[in-house]
């Protein structure tokens, strides 16, 4: 026991300063995030932990403690959204996904950090965020798909505060739900050259009763000549055929 | 107040000497502006279509609109047609389709109204990406640069691009894209741009983007070479080459400038284009014009 203990503080000791001095910089010192990410995990067919159905592969799940705290009205909503998710999942519809669905939907984003705006472009029907950096957000109401991104640094980490969302988008495949009141905190942390460690908390008093976090290891794309490519989602037949995704 | 008058007085000197320095020299001249950290001369802001030219997304050859269409989308009532050819070469400025490739355009200007299948429908009003070079002539666009890349940001339908100015070889073919796959260099004061790699849809349903919304199309045989010369800290001269053997019967080339956004501290709102569509009713629409006898060829030329 002491001799575990003993073990894992040396670890701390000696892997936090080889951490920060292996993770790039940028010329004023803060971590360089640039680069193609990409969860890899089950997330996006469910945060919480789910055994397999066809073309989706069992999970862990990413949330702390194992459950989303939903109001009674808000786990019975989420139950119907599950009964019918191929009818009523927006991305099955092509829709933008909201956020933090797109991180971990399966698709690659690459980062571009400049000092005062750090771009995000996603795969997944060219989504692109924002991320505004030491700017507050503009006033609401506004309701976006994607929410209003503003970014800080604490030490190495990035934060992203994101609101100003609409009642639209899910979680995940499994129909876990919010509201336009919805309020996400994301944590980029550079955990070595090639590993972010990404962290969300989640807030929404008019769905969960407390606020809740998942989190995840996102990893760099290392593949030669690795590039962003295209997920058009919305030309696909299958976006204007009937049935459950026709328009 | 005074500080900030000061500061903006400042930076007009510094802007006022650094054009004059860029005037009369070539385009192969040193940049006498900032330059990123990896050397690239720092072209980052928002930049849109100068006023010449940015209504020639619907039409290379005749611009925008009829005077219905402009009173529809509430557009002043000069932008109308082109004020400036935007296709430089061949001379005429008209488009060179090779002459199967003229009857098929037809087609798409006759659909274009009263749609009755998918593809009738111009990849625009179905919030497709743009391609290129059509995505720079579709309002606000931002350039970010960082080592090695140049990204632009385009606000309509949250459209972007990657292009890497660090030598690398392109994608393999096969890996199809509708902005194409790009590769850039810096020459003097000019990014020269080669884009090939196009979605092409042989099966004509139009899973690729239109070089403008009168139906120009193209194969996968497409090659965009730009040049963007920077001219000062306000102006880029824009110039495109566009070749497709299989479709036209000459490279033909498109010019105008592109002038910094005017509006300072710009920020994109979200453009969820898509998310309202419905290609439905479009087509309903459509059929119902066919059922009635009430087609035509597009045109700004009947009133």
């Amino acid at each position: 026991m002491t001799r575990t203990v003993l073990a894992a503080a040396a670890f701390i000791v000696l892997a936090a300063p080889a951490a920060a001095q292996s993770i790039p910089r940028t010329a004023d010192g803060r971590p360089d995030l640039s680069g193609i990410w990409q969860a890899i995990n089950t997330a996006g067919v469910n945060i919480l932990p789910h055994h397999a159905e066809p073309d989706m592969p069992a999970g862990l799940g990413v949330v702390e403690g194992n459950e989303i705290p939903y109001t009674p009205e808000a786990a019975k909503k989420q139950r119907e959204n599950y009964a019918n998710r191929a009818k009523l999942d927006p991305v099955n519809k092509c829709f933008l996904p909201g956020v933090p669905r797109v991180t971990y939907m399966g698709f690659p984003f690459q980062i571009v950090q400049t000092p005062n705006q750090i771009t995000m472009l996603y795969e997944y029907a060219h989504t692109v965020r924002n991320v505004f950096m030491n700017s507050p957000h503009p006033k609401g109401p506004i309701e976006w798909w994607m929410g209003d991104s503003r970014g800080r640094w604490e030490g190495d980490t990035l934060v992203v505060d994101v609101v100003h969302f609409n009642d639209q988008t899910w979680f995940d495949r499994a129909g876990n739900h919010h509201s336009e009141a919805l309020h996400v905190v994301e944590r980029y942390t550079p955990i070595d050259r090639d590993h972010l460690n990404y962290e969300v908390t989640v807030e929404d008093p008019k769905v969960f009763t407390r606020a809740w976090k998942m989190s995840m290891p996102l990893y760099r794309r290392i593949d030669r000549n690795m590039q962003i490519l295209e997920y058009e989602c919305a030309a696909f037949d299958e976006a204007f055929r009937e049935g459950p995704a026709g328009r | 107040m005074r500080w900030r008058l000061t500061r903006t007085a400042l930076a007009g000197l510094a802007l006022l000497a650094w054009t004059t320095a860029a005037a009369g020299q070539s385009a192969a001249a040193r940049w006498p502006g900032p330059r990123t950290s990896d050397g690239q001369p720092d072209i980052q802001g928002h930049w849109e279509a100068g006023p010449g030219a940015n209504n020639a997304g619907h039409s290379l050859e005749e611009g925008c609109c009829d005077a219905e269409h402009n009173r529809m989308q509430n557009r002043a009532a000069e932008n109308i047609g082109l004020r400036r050819q935007i296709i430089v070469e061949p001379k005429n400025g008209r488009i060179p389709f090779q002459p199967w490739a003229a009857a098929t355009r037809r087609e798409h200007l006759v659909n274009l109204d009263a749609p009755t299948e998918l593809q009738h429908i111009e990849p625009e009003d179905r919030c497709s990406l743009q391609g290129v070079p059509r995505s720079n002539l579709r309002g606000p666009m931002q350039i970010l640069q960082t080592p090695g890349q140049v990204v632009i940001l385009y606000e309509w339908v949250h459209a972007f691009r990657v292009i890497p100015v660090d030598g690398r070889p392109h994608a393999p073919k096969g890996s199809a894209l509708w902005q194409g796959d790009a590769r850039g260099r810096w020459e003097g004061n000019t990014l020269v741009v080669e884009t090939t790699n196009f979605r092409h849809d042989p099966a004509g349903y139009n899973k690729q983007p239109w070089i403008d919304s009168h139906g120009t199309f193209y194969t996968d045989a497409l090659r965009v070479v730009e040049r963007w010369r920077v001219v000062d800290a306000g102006r880029i001269d824009y110039e495109a080459t566009i070749d497709d053997p299989k479709v036209f019967t000459q490279p033909w080339t498109i010019a105008y400038e592109i002038v910094r956004l005017r509006q300072q501290a710009y920020e994109f709102l979200e453009e969820a284009c898509w998310e309202g569509v419905s290609v439905r009713r479009r087509l309903d629409a459509g059929r119902q014009a066919v059922t009635a006898g009430k087609t035509r060829v597009h045109s700004h030329n009947e009133q």
